[in-house]
């Protein structure tokens, strides 16, 4: 074993006790007690799984640590507290103190104060564990086999101590002259507790701290959290300011060499699963070497487990490090919403999540919620997705959003499909340019309208899009700039001025119409590659006039039609624009452009932005994945202040509701479930 | 869901007489298709001329490709190749085409690695319009031609499959991972516009009989995956070796609305079609 941290202790407990025939060496690099780290946090779930390892390590861990299930979150001066979580926590020292001696006692050989600098020298050994951490020198010598990547997060932490020990697990928001600072503190013992602070890079300059040495900042960080510290101090031994280190590998193992613990892979600490992960890997190698004696099955069995596991709570903890490093975008949220959005923060704690561990909070973030959307303040309210929302005149009754087609009673809003201004606005020979009626009933009809620009033309979407119609059949194309959607398409002609004049009394001509008929919603399409979204991407824009160029000129004739639309359409009634926040080609919109495009949708008559990307050039598309489209709803809600609705794989209920209640989006596309075709049972045979 | 199978093609000791009975007694119950893989610098066989074969034996089941490495190919050779199969098998051809994982297959090829992706694309957009009708024939039985799949495992593949095919083909793993590129593969669907719903495939690696059986079929696993570098052993101990772990699978991916599954066999004997059989029944 090199590395004497948690997991390597923890596996050579388990591989004496799964046989004490094993020789089991453990070389480290620091003294026993060493101490870098403070106090180690496991954080949602038990420690079953160590129970069932070792009970004497365990019943020594639970003795030496502190155990609790609320959490509270300090901001703009008030504390929430948020139950039903399950935390323990245990000094690292004390830690490592229960492993050492219980390997020990198995009589496992501990070595310590050797650097390891070859790995040559231990690979007559059976196996060779590499659980020196982080920064893995077992890793790097076999970075060719194990092909490691190994990014930094951009934003700043330390890793400091506190001479007092905060009651509960505690998150400090305090905003600064330099920006917000946060610290995430949770007690280890009587008298002490773990504060990490955190920092955005900026913060981090514009507070010197990239100039200060451990002393200065230490006292720096002191001031900051003055409050909360009530008179106690910080404690620093190497807080040194980092990037977090995000390590994977694609294979944990070469030859009879394999990575544990943080050396083989890294979470994010704001989830608090580094500590976990290590011990839980240890259990995992130990009981696959129990069943298989020779180390290819052993490693299968072992990667099979586990890589799935770190993958999700990898995966898991990165949203999380990336919300903390921009949760100032939520600084205007009202003190219990703020809470809510921050236990939210990844997708495995949902509303419904929420609700079990504490009913109360929920409650009183549904009454929030209803009583921002009605005025009304009651003890108890159905959930957000319930909540009406008022757009100018016109009340959607509830948040949920579906796709016209049959079964759409019980949304508050349904998407039409989009009709064309003009019949050589149309996607295909079947696109409607005739409006349809409003509906009947409850739901909102929310009638899109847009114009295909150079995806025009094409065959109707049964087998595939962007099919271009025989010659006979096609009606030429226009487009920002005469830029093929795709090789295999016809070049669109450059949109000329008389051309724009007409397409814009065009979209104003249906906007007349719609309300003429009743229609109480409606939708300006500026996505998915038309031809008002060919204007906004860089990618598909190259003109020379004043329609191309920045973001401001590109953005000019999109806005001249959503202005005179807005002028058209009854004051009385919102108007939505489809808008694609993000190209998803090199050389396509930044983000910044992006928020500043929201913001003159916003200002140029949009109440509520429908935010999709991709579909810029073909082949341009999102990281498919749950809720994919959320996190740009979200930016373009709390950064440029445009309501959203949002749109992208948000297959439940529950998931609409927590996007709701966290303040993302203002309404949510809801995909309908997939039929299940099997509930009649398996038929081998054709059907 | 409907429940293929495998043909031995890619398997040790494939030969004329095993393939072509295995496909009759297929065909003769109770699986919906037949698949075959694809690689070049292998012991195996064309997929393509394999299923050509197997529709002249058999009636009922359809053929399927699961997948093609569709950039090795010419595309109007290929649109003729599997118009022919349409037409030699009444219409029961499904094609499924994808990257493929391996350089070696390009470089024997003598294509470029760079920018498969994208000629993949434009082969899904072609082979459409050859099979409805330009002057490269035959017309495929099936009106516009075969169903398309797409295989492969990220962003890219979903929404090829939902911008230029008919659905997705998945590479095989617990029912918890084809759960996982299923909805990303209807999300991507939704997001290109497609009315309805993609086709769904499954695969997974079947051996049944004794231990013999299990080590081999484990042994061809880790020789066929041996490029991957450190995941053979992992789909080695994935191959599904008793009745009870093939049940799992099925009820699984029938659990996470798979359209069809297709069981493929790690050795070459017919037995293993009728312990197939039974373990389903």
């Amino acid at each position: 074993m090199l590395g004497a941290g948690p997991a390597g202790l923890y596996f050579a407990i388990l591989m004496k006790r799964a046989d004490p025939r094993h020789e089991v060496r453990v070389f480290e690099r620091n003294p026993p007690d060493a101490t870098f780290g403070w106090g180690v946090v496991f954080s949602e779930g038990s420690l079953d799984d160590l129970q069932h390892a070792d009970y004497a390590s365990y019943v020594a861990i639970m003795d030496a640590g502190a155990r609790w299930n609320p959490l509270d979150v300090r901001y703009r001066g008030t504390t929430t507290r948020v139950r039903g979580n399950t935390f323990s926590g245990i000094g690292r020292r004390r830690l490592l103190g229960v492993l050492q001696r219980r390997a020990r006692e198995l009589d496992a050989e501990l070595t310590f104060g050797v650097e390891v600098d070859s790995l040559e020298r231990h690979l007559d050994a059976d196996l060779v564990v590499g659980a020196d951490g982080a920064n893995s020198f077992v890793r790097r010598t076999l970075a060719e086999r194990v092909r490691p990547t190994v990014d930094e997060a951009p934003s700043r932490y330390a890793w400091f101590g506190a001479d007092l020990a905060y009651p509960v697990f505690t998150y400090i928001f305090r905003e600064t002259e330099w920006g917000l600072f946060q610290a995430h503190c949770y007690p280890y013992d009587e008298g002490h507790s773990t504060m990490v602070v955190l920092v955005t890079a900026d913060t981090w300059r514009r507070a010197g701290l990239d100039e200060l040495d451990e002393q200065g900042s230490l006292e720096l960080c002191e001031r900051v959290f003055a409050e909360d510290l009530a008179g106690r101090r910080m404690l620093s031994n190497r807080s040194l300011w980092v990037g977090f280190p995000w390590v994977r590998c694609e294979t944990w193992h070469a030859g009879n060499v394999v990575l544990l613990g943080d050396a083989a892979h890294t979470a994010h600490w704001s989830i608090g699963s580094g500590t976990r992960l290590a011990l839980e890997d240890a259990i995992a190698l130990a009981r696959a070497f129990i069943e298989h004696d020779d180390l290819p099955a052993a490693f299968a069995k072992f990667e099979l487990e586990r890589q799935p596991v770190v993958e999700r709570l990898q995966d898991a903890s990165r949203v999380s490090c990336d919300y903390f490093q921009s949760v100032s975008r939520y600084s205007s949220f009202e003190p219990l919403q703020f809470a809510y959005q921050l236990m939210t923060r990844t997708p495995r704690v949902t509303h419904t999540n929420l609700t079990v561990r504490d009913a109360d909070f929920v409650r009183r973030v549904e009454v929030d919620f209803m009583e921002r959307a009605t005025g009304v303040r009651a003890f108890a309210v159905p959930p957000p997705v319930f909540a009406p929302l008022r757009l100018r005149g016109l009340t959607i009754p509830n948040r949920l959003v579906l796709a016209g087609g049959p079964e759409v009673a019980g949304a508050g809003l349904v998407l039409s499909e989009v009709h064309a201004v003009s019949p050589e606005g149309r996607t295909t020979p079947e696109t409607p340019v005739e409006l349809p009626r409003p509906l009947a009933g409850g739901s909102v009809l929310c009638l899109q309208v847009g114009h295909a620009g150079r995806r025009g033309a094409c065959q109707p979407p049964r087998t595939g899009v962007d099919r271009p119609l025989a010659a006979a059949e096609a009606w030429p194309l226009v487009s920002a700039s005469p830029v093929p959607y795709a090789p295999w398409l016809p070049a669109p002609r450059e949109l000329d001025r008389e051309g724009m004049e007409r397409v814009r009394e065009d979209f104003v001509a249906a906007a007349t119409r719609a309300a003429a008929m009743g229609h109480r919603m409606l939708l300006v399409d500026c996505a998915r590659g038309g031809l008002l979204a060919s204007f906004v991407s860089p990618i598909s824009n190259r003109r020379a006039d004043e329609y191309g160029g920045d973001l401001e000129s590109r953005m000019r004739f999109p806005l001249q039609v959503v202005r005179a639309v807005r002028q058209a359409w009854p004051d009385d009634l919102p108007l939505a624009v489809a808008y694609s926040a993000a190209d998803h080609v090199r050389g396509g919109l930044r983000q910044r452009e992006s928020l500043a495009a929201a913001a003159m949708l916003r200002d140029a008559g949009a109440d509520v932005l429908l935010v999709r990307t991709g579909q810029t050039v073909a082949g341009s598309h999102p990281e498919y994945g749950r809720t994919y489209g959320v996190p740009y709803a979200d930016r373009v809600r709390n950064e440029a202040g445009v309501p959203t609705i949002a749109f992208g794989q948000i297959t439940t209920l529950d998931e609409v509701n927590t996007i709701l209640a966290a303040g993302r989006a203002d309404l949510c596309v809801l995909d309908r479930p997939p039929g299940r075709s099997g509930r009649q049972g398996t038929s081998p045979g054709p059907t | 869901m409907r429940v293929g199978v495998g043909l031995p093609t890619s398997t040790p000791g494939a030969g004329r007489d095993l393939v072509l009975e295995w496909a009759r007694r297929a065909d003769a119950g109770p699986f919906s298709s037949l698949g075959v893989i694809d690689r070049l610098v292998y012991e195996c066989w064309e997929p393509l001329a394999s299923l050509a074969a197997c529709a002249a034996v058999t009636e009922r089941t359809r053929l399927v490709t699961m997948v093609v490495i569709g950039p090795l190919r010419r595309t109007a050779l290929l649109a003729k190749q599997a118009a022919t199969v349409d037409a030699l098998s009444g219409g029961r051809l499904v094609l499924g085409v994808g990257l493929g994982a391996r350089h070696d297959d390009y470089q024997a090829a003598g294509i470029a690695t760079r920018g498969r992706g994208d000629a993949l694309t434009r082969q899904l957009v072609d082979l459409r319009r050859h099979w409805e009708g330009d002057a490269i024939g035959p017309r495929p039985v099936q009106p516009g031609g075969p169903a398309l799949l797409v295989g492969g495992g990220g962003s890219a593949a979903f929404a090829r499959a939902a911008c230029h095919a008919d659905g997705y083909v998945h590479g095989g793993g617990p029912p918890r991972a084809f759960a996982s590129a299923a909805a990303r593969a209807r999300a991507a669907w939704v997001d290109a516009g497609r009315p309805g719903a993609p086709h769904l495939w499954g695969q997974a690696y079947f051996a049944l009989g004794d231990q013999a059986t299990a080590d081999a079929g484990a042994a061809y696993l880790r020789d066929y995956y041996r490029f991957t570098g450190g995941f053979e052993e992992r789909i080695a101990a994935g191959n599904l070796t008793t009745p009870a772990a093939i049940r799992d699978l099925v009820l699984g991916y029938e659990e996470e609305a798979c359209d069809e599954l297709v069981l493929l066999p790690t050795v070459s004997r017919l037995d293993q079609l009728e312990r197939l059989a039974d373990a389903l029944a």
